[in-house]
Parts: C-alpha cells; structure tokens; sequence
C-alpha cells in the first residue's frame, strides 16, 4: 500500500492535501501508526490506555488500518482472557512514511 | 485566487504542526509505573544489606551464633523479599496495560531476576559438588554484574545520567568483589555498603519519582524537529535490528567455530600444534572486535529516539558490559587461585546474560521466537554448570548455542531489519 496518487496540486508551496493517506489521516490513527514504528507490536488495551480512547473508537480505527494492510491484528488468549494485539507491517511503515514525507512538504515551507 | 488558498493552507499547516507535536508527545512518553519497581528495590537492597552488615558484624567481633540464629539470618531477606513481590503482584493485578518504556525497564529488572535464578543453580551445584565455598562467594559478584546490565537499561531508556552512575557502580562493585574475594570481612562490609548506596537508594528515588519525564512542551515551532524525530522512528528500529544481528550473526559463528575448534581434538583424541590452539583462541575475538568497531563506525549516525530501539540495544550493550566485568572478576580468581574451573564457570555467565537480554528483547517486540531464544539461553546456562567436569561436552554444548541461539536469530534479525 502506497499514498494516494494525487489529482491535483491544490497549493502555492507544492503541498498537496491528497497525498496525505486518508487511511492514516486522523488523530488516533496517526497515534497507533507513531507508536507502532517504536513499539512494532502493541495490546489493546495498551493503545487504548495511551491514546485515551474508548474501546469502540479504537476497534474501528484498527480496523481501518487492517484493513489498510497497514497492520495486523492477531488475536489470542492470555489465560482466559482474550487478547488483541495490532503489529505493524512493512506496507505500513512504507505508508507512514510516505505521511510524514507529504507533511514535510508543508511544514519545511513557510 | 491565491487568498483561499493560501489560507487553506495555513489551516492545514497548523493541524500538521498540531499533529507532530501530539505524535511526538505520544512517542516520547516517560515510563509511569516505576514506583513497584523502586519498591521492591528498596525492600531487597534493605533486606540484604542488613544480612550482608550482620555477617560482616559476627566476622568482625568474632560471634558465634546459635543455630536457630544463623538460619533466621540467611532466611529472613528471602522470605522478607519473596512475601513483598508476592504482596505487590497482588496489589498491582488489575493495573492498565504498560507503555513500550515502561514495559522495556520492567522486563530488564526481571530479567536481571532470571539470570541470578539461573546463575543461583549453577554456582550452588558447582560448589556444592566441588565441595569449594570460594565458588558459592562468585555468586554475589555475578549478581551485582546483572544489576549493572539492567540499570544500564534503565540509563538507555531514561536517559537519566544517575542511572548510568548506578550501572558503572555496580560492574564495579562486582569487580571489586572478585579482588576481595580472601578478605571475607571486606567483601560483605562492600557488598553490605553497595547494596545500600545502589540499590536502596536508587530504589527509593523511583519509588518517590512516579510522575512521568517532560518530554517538552507541543509547540508550532518545534514542528520541524517533530518531524525529524517522527523520520527517524520510521527507520532506526529496523536499522537497529539489522545492526545487532550482523554483530550476532558474526560472534555465534566465530565463537561456535572456536567451541568446535577446542571440541574436535577432544573428541577425536587429536594433537594439534600450539600454534594451531593459539589460532583458535585468539582469532576469533580479534575478528570479531575488527567486526564490531567497524560497525559501530558504520552506525554511528543512526539515531536511536525511540524506547524500544534504546532498550533492546542498551539490553545488548550491557550484557556486553556486564561480561567484561565478569571476565576480569572470574579471570583475576581464576588467575589468583589456579583454578581452571573457575573460568569455565564464565561461558555459563555469558549464557545466562544473554538469556536476560533476549528476555528483555521478547518483553518489547513481543515475538515468541525471542523468548524461545532467551528460554534456550537459561537451558544453556544451567546445562553447563552441570557439564563443568565434562569438558566435551561442555564445549560442544555451548558451541551448538552459539549457532544455533547467537548466529541463527543474529540472522533472522538482520533479514527482518533489511530496508529499514
């Protein structure tokens, strides 16, 4: 998974708002994506606790990003206890940093 | 119609702004939950410290102590120590799951616990079976050896240069041990002052210091170095990766080839030139040093932001560290003592600290083949304590290890981290 090929360059700077990845675009997706290149893997209820969100919320950013080919979710057992872990993939470091390098375009311009 | 536009993206640059710095917030997080693991420091470091002051007491005044007395003395920091873990695992059962940074200080103060286990095993069974006191006495040195390492991690993770103050007190300590080792009031009144100044005390300044580190204020104009930081992460935990399995890769080949270098003969009842056992002896480590300098200047720009990639090479680095104490403690009593068997005590040390720093490796990237890797490490450990009069074998053993849990996940390592 790639960023998006942009339709236009809709700025004076050469920054263009649709290369940012709507997939990794948003607050808590931009957090799990941050937090995954440092930690590679992370729990639930790990993420859940670090980026302060409900269960609802989270599950369907992750989802998103799964479903993005951006992580994996693997889940298990720990005891009895279910458990969901989110690892990142290479597809998903290829595409944050594609983020983080459409971004640079508009912060290193002022 | 350049007005709209230029505003719009004005809006857009502030969000980013906004974005990189929640995210570099986010990444940076201090680790929180360092008052348990202060705590059981201070209780342990008191608890020993006392035992250590008490012995060094009946040697100085010449006591002698009933029975019941001497049992209550070894006794007492155990039970204290294992009742206070036991007690706040209890406490802390429904605590919310840890941050990597946190995560990545816990597992080095367990595994430092993991490898004494290990190392209790080896050097219980070596001296009792030699019947040699003086073996049981390079138990505590090898401890102190291990709590260095795991304060070293504390240091890579913290970044806090009292931590690494800590860590250097303590392979000092544990060499300082090793030269004292016939000056038995010496040797527990240190021992006695070490715990109490590195362990007692540190303890209760984490146990004090629960809030989390600054990690700076979000601000618009630190936008650039966010993003420079957010880069980095990106790449270096990959690039780390790739880095620490080169260098494992080549130091469980060379030395598993020396293992089998010394093993053949023994086996096959071979009589080799000296030159030959010279060769074997010395080359391996004179390659593996050109190796490691020479990555070292190869990396030495490779930055290391995160926690993770910090923690697992400080865990790397201080077993290398903790085994150089090791090696001048177990060499200088070797050496002082004629006794060979002394210094083959030490291939089961370095097992025993590789077993910790895999340990600490799984906790963070939480990968099952790394605890198999760690778990494999101990076994290794603990196997050769009891192949110590077995030199065969012992050899063969530890040379396998090094292919097959040093050169083989060095491998894998630097595949996974290729790219980055």
């Amino acid at each position: 998974m790639s960023c998006r090929v942009p339709e236009r360059a809709d700025s004076v700077s050469g920054f263009d708002v649709n290369r940012l990845d709507d997939a990794i675009h948003g607050r808590l997706r931009l957090g799990i994506m941050a937090y995954l290149m440092d930690a590679e893997a992370a729990d639930f209820n790990e993420l859940k606790a670090l980026l302060d969100a409900t269960q609802g919320n989270l599950s369907v950013h992750l989802r998103k990003l799964e479903e993005a080919g951006y992580i994996e979710i693997v889940k298990s057992f720990q005891g009895r206890k279910p458990l969901t872990r989110a690892h990142i993939t290479p597809a998903g470091r290829q595409a944050f940093a594609g983020y983080l390098e459409a971004l640079s375009k508009l912060v290193e311009k002022r | 119609m350049e007005a709209p536009d230029l505003q719009k993206e004005d809006a857009h640059r502030d969000e980013a702004h906004g974005d990189l710095a929640f995210l570099k917030t986010l990444v940076s997080q201090a680790p929180k939950a360092q008052v348990t693991a202060g705590q059981v420091f201070a209780v342990a470091g008191a608890a020993y410290s006392a035992q250590c002051f008490l012995y060094w007491l009946q040697i100085v005044f010449g006591w002698q102590w009933p029975g019941w007395l001497n049992v209550m003395v070894a006794v007492t920091p155990i039970a204290i120590l294992v009742g206070f873990i036991g007690w706040v695992f209890w406490r802390d059962r429904n605590e919310a799951s840890q941050g990597v940074a946190t995560r990545a200080l816990n597992s080095a103060f367990a595994s430092a616990g993991l490898a004494n286990l290990a190392l209790c095993v080896v050097f219980g069974y070596v001296s009792a079976t030699q019947q040699n006191f003086l073996i049981w006495l390079l138990y505590p040195p090898v401890s102190c050896a291990a709590l260095g390492a795991c304060w070293y991690v504390a240091f890579m993770v913290r970044r806090k240069l009292w931590l690494l103050g800590v860590a250097f007190g303590w392979w000092a300590t544990a060499m300082a041990l090793g030269f004292l080792i016939r000056n038995m009031g010496g040797y527990l009144l240190l021992l006695s002052v070490a715990l109490l100044v590195l362990m007692v005390v540190p303890g209760l300044i984490m146990a004090r210091s629960g809030k989390a580190d600054e990690v700076g204020e979000p601000s618009a104009d630190g936008a650039h170095k966010d993003l420079a930081f957010l880069k980095a992460l990106v790449t270096e935990g990959p690039k780390a990766q790739r880095g620490a399995g080169q260098l494992f890769f080549i130091a469980g080949v060379l030395y598993g080839l020396q293992c089998f270098g010394f093993w053949v003969p023994i086996a096959f009842r071979l009589t080799w030139p000296e030159v030959a056992f010279m060769f074997v002896g010395f080359a391996p480590t004179a390659l593996f040093l050109g190796a490691m300098f020479w990555m070292m200047w190869r990396d030495r720009k490779d930055s290391m932001h995160g926690a993770a990639t910090r923690a697992i090479n400080g865990a790397f680095a201080s077993a290398g560290l903790a085994n150089l104490s090791m090696c001048v403690a177990l060499g200088y009593v070797s050496a002082s003592e004629k006794n060979q068997l002394i210094w083959m005590l030490y291939p089961a040390v370095v097992s025993a600290f590789q077993g910790a720093c895999w340990y600490v490796a799984f906790v963070v990237r939480r990968k099952l083949w790394l605890s198999a890797v760690s778990a494999g490490w101990f076994l290794t450990a603990v196997t050769m304590g009891f192949l110590i009069r077995d030199l065969g074998n012992y050899l063969f053993v530890f040379g396998f290890a090094l292919f097959v849990l040093m050169a083989a996940p060095g491998y894998v390592m630097s595949r996974a981290g290729k790219g980055g």
